[in-house]
């Protein structure tokens, strides 16, 4: 388990990173969202490994629940914020956001 | 190959695709299928709880509100295709980079990862809903509190406001 193990934290740093490059140069709101949603899954992929690598697989699945719930909190919220700025600035470029500056 | 590995590249590839993939609705499709993958994994992980959890809630629900946002939105004016398209091979220069960085500071400390998860390895004797409902304290009214934050916030975005406004 233990080689498995590194196998699967790799693959979640690998989800993180692309998660974090679509959230860096995505200028498309929806677009920056999906980022962010690899990265919990990368997330996720941790938390359910290191469970299995360590025998508490009953926590790490408990708390898995808990950020999948926050996550999805998160995201409603967010695609509404998101489709009320599409209708506030007729697009979802975060460069047209300007009516932001204070 | 064994299992895991495939489980593993149809969770991988689908993330790609939905990073790369210029059309919205391909992303979030792709990420439908990232869902499936993670979902095969954690059942091969022997965490079926959190498979049917992400199962319906990630690749059900949140591809139900990413397709539907998507859905609500005009289609790309003409400029709006010409910046995404300008700047989109300069943009896959910072990936590798970042890339590299990671996996190998995750290399270097592989010991460090493995010995910290595996030293004190004790097989847990518990449930997951004897740790959900009996091991869980403050954490769970946090939890309450961030859904019902979430149901209002929803219902405060999507009110319907004053026509004469």
């Amino acid at each position: 388990m233990n080689e498995m193990f590194y196998v699967y934290l790799v693959c979640s740093v690998l989800l993180i990173t692309i998660g974090l490059y679509t959230l860096l140069v995505s200028r498309n709101l929806i677009r920056m969202l999906i980022g962010f949603e690899i990265m919990t899954k990368g997330a996720t992929l941790a938390l359910i490994s290191a469970g299995a690598a360590n025998g508490r697989l009953a926590l790490s699945q408990a708390m898995t629940l808990t950020v999948i719930v926050v996550e999805v909190v998160f995201i409603a919220v967010a695609v509404a914020l998101v489709m009320l700025a599409q209708r506030k600035n007729k697009s979802l470029d975060v460069r047209k956001l300007t009516k932001l500056k204070g | 190959m064994q299992l895991n590995y495939v489980f593993l590249i149809l969770l991988i590839i689908p993330a790609i695709v939905a990073a790369f993939t210029a059309d919205l609705l391909r992303a979030a499709i792709a990420l439908l299928f990232c869902s499936l993958g993670l979902t095969m994994t954690m059942f091969n992980l022997e965490a079926p709880l959190a498979g049917v959890f992400e199962l319906s809630v990630c690749a059900g629900l949140i591809t139900v509100l990413f397709v539907n946002a998507i859905s609500m939105m005009p289609p790309e004016t003409s400029e709006e295709k010409s910046l995404r398209f300008k700047s989109h091979h300069s943009r896959f220069i910072l990936l590798p980079i970042l890339l590299v960085v990671i996996v190998g500071a995750a290399w270097l400390n592989r010991n460090y990862f493995i010995n910290a998860l595996t030293i004190n390895k004790i097989v847990d004797q518990l449930s997951t809903g004897q740790v959900l409902w009996e091991q869980r304290g403050l954490d769970l009214i946090g939890q309450i509190v961030m859904m019902l934050a979430g149901v209002f916030g929803v219902v405060v975005l999507f009110r319907r406001g004053n026509p004469h406004e």
